[in-house]
């Protein structure tokens, strides 16, 4: 039973990443050769484990929890520079906002220079 | 000065109490005074009006990085010919800008660094001292810049070197940033002694050691991200 919602979950995964155009190709076929990998040690999980020797870890569920540490902080460093990267993009916008609306001191107070051209 | 305007950018965020009295003593000195409201909540940006600055807002709070990019680029669209970074808060003496700009200019020189090390550090705590001192082998260690103070908010630049630098860094990292820039574009730079006098109030808004590591970790990640 368990491995029928593994695997139909699987499924699902693989159709959404299919689905997404703007990821690029190669990513996309990394992540569906990872299911397919995963797949396969859902349906025979002592596989999982014989790997898991040769690479010198006791049990298939070690390794693959092992992995999985990785993967999620690789995930969580790459949203954050995403999120870095999305901030650089409003500081663009905030800052083009804010020269499009600058208040100037009244000229009497300025009188030693000529009024400042106002933005176009 | 009209043929060769000299701008002032001074980064404001929640200084409604000093701005007015900042602003009135760069304005002696420059009729050029540009303060730059990072979102604050408070009268930052009216007070800074009424006093007589212009007054560029940002919708939001983005950091002091930013406001002093967002200054700069303003000064550059107006025809500055100089452009000086000044802090909201009182701690600089408007006088020492002419005094730098005057070295600028003398010297035909890129760009000024106020130094409190080289000059006077008026109720420096040692704490304090320590952080900056850090800053200070951080910037020698990974620049080849030989600066006495990495972190003075006094600066004298021309417009030519204001075009060279491009600050991403918004919140605090941008003065080692700033420092980086200058090593990279092999900006000619000159440090000169300006006395920083801190005040019960500068210090509260000064950074604690605390934000020492995370401009550390904006450092980093601005390699990563570039």
């Amino acid at each position: 039973m368990i491995k029928l919602v593994l695997l139909s979950f699987l499924v699902l995964v693989a159709i959404y990443v299919l689905m997404q155009r703007s990821t690029s190709t190669s990513l996309r076929i990394a992540i569906e050769v990872l299911l397919v990998l995963g797949a396969y040690f859902v349906v025979a999980p002592e596989q999982a484990t014989a790997v898991a020797h040769t690479l010198g870890v006791g049990r298939g569920t070690d390794l693959i929890l092992y992995t999985w540490i990785i993967v999620t902080f690789a995930i969580i460093l790459v949203l954050y520079l995403k999120v870095v990267a999305m901030n650089r993009t409003i500081t663009q916008l905030a800052r083009s906002l804010a020269l499009n609306h600058v208040r100037h001191p009244p000229a009497d107070t300025a009188a030693a220079t000529p009024a400042p051209e106002p933005r176009s | 000065m009209d043929s060769e305007p000299l701008y002032i950018v001074v980064p404001a965020y929640r200084e409604a109490g000093v701005i007015a009295g900042t602003v009135a003593g760069l304005l002696s000195v420059c009729p050029n005074v540009v303060v730059v409201d990072d979102g604050s909540a408070d009268r930052t940006a009216d007070n800074a009006y009424a006093a007589g600055a212009v007054v560029v807002r940002h919708p939001v709070n983005l950091g002091q990085g930013a406001a002093l990019q967002t200054g700069i680029v303003y000064a550059l669209e107006q025809g500055a010919r100089f452009i000086a970074t000044f802090d909201a808060d009182g701690q600089h003496r408007p006088q020492d800008i002419a005094a730098m700009l005057a070295t600028l200019r003398a010297e035909s020189l890129d760009i000024v660094l106020g130094s409190r090390f080289l000059g006077e550090a008026e109720h420096l705590p040692s704490a304090r001292r320590m952080v900056l001192k850090a800053a200070v082998l951080f910037t020698r260690l990974t620049t080849s810049l030989k600066v006495t103070d990495t972190h003075n908010g006094l600066r004298v630049m021309t417009a030519d070197a204001a075009r060279q630098l491009n600050l991403v860094q918004d919140r605090m990292a941008h003065a080692s940033e700033m420092l980086a820039q200058i090593a990279e574009h092999k900006l000619v730079y000159k440090e000169v002694p300006v006395t920083v006098s801190y005040s019960q109030y500068s210090l509260q808004k000064g950074q604690r050691l605390s934000g020492a590591f995370r401009v550390l970790a904006d450092l980093v990640i601005g390699w990563l991200v570039r």
